[in-house]
């Protein structure tokens, strides 16, 4: 169904028409929209709008590229959204470090329509810290409300009581841009991942539903070496083994039932002359790093989980820690996940596990005979002095 | 026997049974929140006692309170125990008490409703017990008929020792403890 | 109407003294943080569940109703 850009559409005829053409979100949680819309539409207060640009998953590129290149569009959506909520607030949220997105944003905006009309929205460009964590919806909205970039415990969730104690709807800039081309008539069902690794430089890539990982390898530029396995869904996403990975299309419903997810979007290439265990190691120490350091399980357990995974890399084991056996840091993995105020170990936990799985092998072989020629010496950020660790508490006795 | 004497020996006495409870109800808070335990005192017995305690001195500082206002011999106003240093016999020393009781009624009836003042609330007024106990200590040896005895002397170096020790304890383990 | 425990993560410390009251229902990760079941809870430990639950410093365990924990329960 098309609408006219000068005709409004109202909140049934736009949540119809999102839902008729299969939209979901694009953050990586892969919410229904029009579920959404009609969870913020059902509460009493005037809601805010927020267009979530954070992009903390340092594999993803694909928001600041659609932010800088397909400005109008995420706008459309944004504008439509607002329209249809009455939302008198819409701020776009942007990693502070992308100035050029930020610029290109409000170039964007001087010239918009919508806002020479009377009661329009205030809108805002705000820059946002760069943590990982950050683009989480309540940490998200906790920021914006002046406090720290962390989750909050829910309920409430955001889209009952969020920014200003009002109902907020809070999706990916990808997502809007969909919500815009469905708005306008022209959304094709396409949508944009991120390839990096073994290819030559990360490229954001657009795809069809039924694009295949070999296809979408091809339209970033082909492959520099020979890959030895496939990331999807980013540093909390899952591991494919090769060469079963290459034909998977990348159609999200259809990964999904087989438990894996593009997450934001990401399509991750792991070149053979890199050593699998070490990479792993290194991505779960920055993750663990990441952690908004609330929850014990998720500071503690990554930690834990992450000096294991370096104990398989390094020549010099941190001061206090031994060998980890395979079987504990599988342990820790099953000990954190959903044991958090939020996904976050969740992530981490399944990256971990999937990786294990995938990279069998090499992960025994570096079990039982330490590091390889291709490990990191410094694995990753290096050995570093840590805080003391907390350890297994007994009830009872002076701690 | 001599009701007026009766009465005063019921101020003194739960007085200084006041001194004791608060005492010990403020140690096993601390001792509560360094995370002291044993397998025979689990920790939710160590609270438990602590609410206790503290309930139980709430008896006993109405029956001070009580007893000190319809006191014949000595006049102390109702409104010199509610109100801090409003006019008494001794407007400084039981102008102490009042403060100490109040923050203490404060505290025992936050804890009471925690559940409907919440957590940070509750917290915030709990940590009034750094003033509502010295001030209780000094009301006592200011205002404490016996407070020149060798005996209640003794008794407040032991409660003094006890609750600073168990301080010490608390500013040392707790940072200690990472708590996320 | 069935009753479940739940822990806020956010504001939980490690006390840990619901696990010393409701072991059927709580147990300690190696970190001190408390492992909730989300099974229900029986009328027979209702009263300890509920004393679990006035027992944290924090006020991080709730006890919830059946189908809000379901919802609760699941993040994004």
């Amino acid at each position: 169904m098309a609408f006219l850009r000068n005709r409004r559409p109202n909140l049934d005829e736009l949540v119809d028409a999102l839902e008729r053409a299969g939209v979901h979100g694009h953050g990586g949680a892969y919410f229904p929209t029009a579920t959404k819309l009609r969870a913020v539409a059902a509460q009493r207060e005037r809601p805010v709008v927020v267009v979530n640009g954070s992009e903390g998953e340092p594999l993803s590129r694909k928001d600041r590229f659609l932010l800088g290149a397909r400005t109008d569009t995420v706008l459309d959506g944004a504008f439509a959204v607002a329209e249809v909520l009455r939302a008198d607030a819409i701020i776009i949220a942007v990693d502070h470090r992308r100035t050029r997105t930020i610029e290109a944003v409000q170039a964007a905006l001087a010239g918009r329509p919508e806002l020479e009309q009377h009661g329009a929205p205030v809108v805002e460009v705000i820059g946002v810290p760069d943590g990982y964590v950050t683009g989480q919806e309540s940490s998200l909205v906790n920021f914006l409300g002046g406090h720290e970039a962390k989750p909050t415990a829910t309920p409430p969730y955001v889209f009952e009581r969020g920014l200003r104690g009002r109902p907020t709807l809070v999706s990916n800039v990808e997502t809007f841009a969909q919500i815009g081309r469905v708005a306008a008539g022209t959304f094709d069902g396409s949508r944009h991942i991120t390839v990096s690794g073994a290819v030559p430089d990360p490229a954001v890539v657009q795809i069809r539903p039924g694009t295949t990982v070999a296809q979408a390898l091809t339209a970033a530029g082909g492959i520099t070496e020979e890959v030895s396995a496939v990331l999807l869904g980013g540093y909390g996403g899952t591991w494919v083994a090769m060469p079963e990975a290459l034909g998977l299309p990348l159609d999200e419903a259809d990964l999904r039932a087989h438990g894996l997810t593009l997450g934001a979007g990401i399509l991750f290439t792991l070149g053979a002359s890199r050593c699998g265990v070490a990479e792993v190691a290194r991505v779960t120490r920055w993750m663990s790093e990441q952690s908004a350091g609330q929850c014990g399980p998720c500071v503690f357990g990554l930690r834990a989980i992450a000096d294991g995974l370096q104990s398989l890399c390094s020549h010099n084991p941190l001061d206090g820690v031994a060998f980890t056996s395979l079987a504990q840091i599988q342990r820790w993995c099953a000990m954190v996940d959903k044991r958090g105020g939020c996904a976050h170990p969740d992530g981490v936990a399944r990256y971990v596990r999937s990786a294990m799985d995938v990279m069998a092998e090499e992960f025994k072989d570096h079990a039982t005979h330490g590091p390889c020629s291709r490990c990191d010496t410094s694995a990753g950020p290096g050995a570093r002095r840590r805080a003391p660790r907390r350890t297994a508490v007994a009830s009872g006795g002076l701690r | 026997m001599n009701l007026t004497l009766v009465h005063w020996y019921v101020i003194r006495a739960s007085g200084i049974l006041l001194l004791l409870l608060y005492s010990g109800a403020t140690v096993l808070g601390l001792m509560n929140v360094s995370r002291i335990a044993s397998p025979q005192w689990p920790r939710f017995v160590i609270d438990r006692v602590h609410r206790y305690v503290a309930l139980l001195a709430l008896v006993f500082l109405a029956i001070h309170i009580l007893s000190t206002v319809t006191d014949s011999f000595v006049a102390t106003p109702l409104v010199a125990v509610i109100i801090p240093f409003a006019k008494s016999y001794n407007t400084f020393w039981v102008g102490l008490g009042a403060a100490a009781s109040d923050l203490m009624l404060a505290i025992t009836i936050t804890s009471i409703m925690r559940a409907r003042v919440g957590a940070r609330t509750w917290r915030a007024i709990h940590y009034a017990v750094y003033a509502a106990w010295p001030l209780a200590v000094l009301h006592g040896m200011g205002a404490g008929t016996d407070a020149s005895s060798f005996w209640l002397i003794a008794l407040n170096i032991l409660c003094i020792l006890a609750v600073f020790g168990a301080l010490a304890v608390r500013m040392i383990a707790v940072p200690r403890l990472e708590t996320v | 109407m069935s009753e479940r425990l739940q822990v806020d993560m956010i504001a939980c410390s490690a006390h840990g003294m619901c696990a010393e009251l409701l072991p059927e229902r709580v147990t300690l990760d190696d970190w001190g943080y408390p492992i909730v079941s989300g099974a229900p809870v029986p009328a027979e430990l209702a009263g300890v569940a509920q004393m679990a639950v006035d027992a944290c410093p924090v006020l991080a365990l709730k006890l919830v109703r059946a189908q809000a924990a379901h919802a609760a329960g699941r993040r994004r």
